[in-house]
């Protein structure tokens, strides 16, 4: 009797369970993800692979961010971008050229679209942190399997000007809420870039992707993948690093 | 420079990579660059092999020590002639980082301004107008540079004159900030009479989220006159970057003409390939050179270019392929 009772609790509490993760809606579906993905601040270091037809080009790197509004990076390789330096802080992007020993402020227009270090990445890709729970409206559409993993499908629509991709099709992992695949949308519906979301691990209390391949639909035979080889999350966070001092230190 | 100075220097490297290269803490790095005229008759006099090595030591937290050292020999030249050959220490600084203070002494890349092709109040470093990818030539200075927030500087700077050592040509002081995205930076430069000579102003930021902008001014007050720049960008797609600049030079430190005018274009086809061009217009009489660079990454390490330069006096074009390996 005492393991029947037991046995119902669990079926019911399954039950309710997957009944309240079926009622969520798209944007608190998006803010979960949101959740899952910020910090207070984060360390980490990376690799992009970038691939032109049948030609690979690596560059490392490594970088610190704080909050939603800075960010700091500097390559360590290949030796032609070694040293290069970039620092955000809020809407303002710099870029510090080691050999001209100078720090120049990027403007808005170069970061609208502009290749980020000859990646598939533009610059606001790599800079760009909206409040998707606030700039989209999102609505679940469906379920399908990525890499053999249930997803719901969620559409996305901006729902302010001057966003850098009015329309967003992305699939969300339904036990890790994580995004394992994106599509980014042009204004006039054109597909842009796709990306995928592989290795997934669980740090720190959250699964976090720590590799994602993006393919940009308007290059031919080009794709970068971005691989975090380490995160720490809350780390202690060097004095000065979000400055201009920090940008031009030997 | 002065033989003792330069023992000195040297001294400084030695020490700077024997005290540290056991703790891994000197770093060297630099390119080998060829540059060839296309032509079927062998060496032509612009034609050179630049090799640029860069070391870069960590003496502890605080202090560091950077120098490069650039050696460029003309292929075009006679062996026996005495501009077949330079070698030079371009840079040699040590830099003490503070917590909001950094001070570098030694020959240093002094880049002040704010514009993309012309830059007025850059009045430190040699240029040369030949070569817009020329690396300027450091300059023998103190540097002080106190930072009283994240985004602003503020630069104490006196430099000495290259020909005499120890003997300052230039004081001055420089204040940055960012105000409403806009990085904005005045100076004030006294050439070494006592009085202020010298007034610089520059700016950069972006309107309306749309193009940016960047504006440079250097005015003498004892001549009343000016050098200014002007100039505007615009990104037309992911690949297309448009700009245009605009310069007067009315106090003629370069030998400059009178009103310079440039827009350019780049394109980054994908990371192997690129590809630039600018036409600039100079007047009085009025001439043009249009510069067209084709840029392709044959390794991670190595770039070869190939730049055609036309001019309207049709004689000085020069067209020219540039291989450079990075180590």
């Amino acid at each position: 009797m005492k393991r029947f009772i037991i046995m119902s609790m669990v079926i019911m509490l399954a039950i309710s369970t997957g009944l309240a993760a079926e009622k969520i809606t798209g944007q608190e579906l998006i803010k979960k993800v949101q959740d899952n993905m910020s910090f207070d601040s984060l360390k980490y270091s990376a690799e992009m692979i970038i691939t032109v037809g049948k030609k690979i080009r690596k560059k490392e790197f490594f970088g610190y961010g704080a909050g939603t509004d800075r960010s700091f990076m500097e390559f360590t390789s290949p030796s032609r971008d070694k040293g290069k330096r970039f620092l955000i802080i809020k809407d303002n992007m710099w870029i510090y050229d080691p050999i001209e020993d100078k720090s120049i402020k990027i403007p808005d227009s170069l970061l609208k679209g502009r290749s980020f270090m000859g990646s598939d990445f533009s610059y606001r890709d790599a800079t760009d942190n909206p409040e998707p729970e606030k700039d989209y409206k999102s609505t679940i559409t469906g379920s399908e399997k990525i890499n053999g993993r249930d997803c719901y499908i969620v559409d996305m629509q901006a729902v302010r000007k001057k966003i850098t991709y009015p329309t967003k099709k992305v699939w969300i992992d339904k036990k890790w809420f994580t995004m394992l695949k994106q599509n980014l949308y042009a204004k006039s519906g054109k597909l842009l870039k796709v990306m995928i979301f592989e290795d997934v691990k669980w740090v720190e209390n959250r699964y976090y992707a720590h590799k994602i391949i993006l393919s940009n639909k308007l290059r031919k035979n080009s794709r970068t993948e971005m691989i975090m080889h380490k995160i720490d999350f809350n780390p202690i966070i060097p004095e000065n690093l979000f400055s201009l001092k920090r940008l031009k230190k030997s | 420079m002065k033989l003792k100075a330069k023992i000195l220097v040297s001294l400084l490297i030695i020490t700077s990579i024997a005290g540290n290269a056991r703790a891994g803490s000197t770093k060297l790095r630099g390119w080998l660059e060829d540059k060839l005229s296309i032509s079927a008759t062998g060496y032509k006099p612009g034609d050179t092999r630049e090799l640029r090595l860069i070391l870069d030591s960590k003496i502890n937290p605080v202090m560091s020590f950077n120098s490069h050292l650039y050696g460029k020999v003309f292929l075009g030249e006679d062996v026996t002639d005495e501009k077949y050959a330079e070698a030079l220490i371009d840079r040699a600084f040590l830099s003490l980082d503070f917590s909001k203070t950094r001070i570098r002494v030694g020959r240093q890349r002094l880049a002040w301004g704010a514009g993309f092709i012309w830059n007025p109040t850059d009045i430190f470093n040699e240029v040369n107008l030949t070569d817009r990818n020329y690396t300027r030539k450091g300059k023998d200075a103190i540097e002080m540079n106190y930072y009283p927030g994240d985004t602003s500087e503020v630069t104490c700077l006196v430099t000495f004159s290259t020909a005499t050592l120890l003997q300052c040509d230039n004081l001055a002081i420089r204040g940055k900030t960012n105000i409403q995205g806009y990085d904005i930076t005045f100076s004030i430069i006294s050439q070494a009479s006592g009085k202020i000579d010298l007034l610089g102003a520059d700016l950069a930021g972006t309107v309306e989220n749309l193009f940016g902008i960047r504006m440079e001014q250097l005015y003498d007050i004892n001549s009343r006159r000016q050098d200014l720049s002007i100039g505007v960008d615009y990104s037309l797609n992911e690949y297309i970057y448009l700009f245009a600049e605009y310069s007067r030079n009315e106090l003629n430190y370069y030998d400059l003409l009178k009103n310079y005018f440039y827009i350019g274009m780049s394109d980054t086809i994908n990371e192997l390939l690129t590809f630039s061009a600018g036409l600039m217009v100079d007047g009085n009489p009025l001439s043009m050179l249009l510069s067209t660079n084709f840029g392709y990454s044959l390794s991670n390490d190595t770039d070869i270019t190939l730049s055609l330069n036309f001019t309207t006096q049709g004689l000085l074009n020069t067209h020219y392929v540039k291989l450079r390996f990075y180590f």
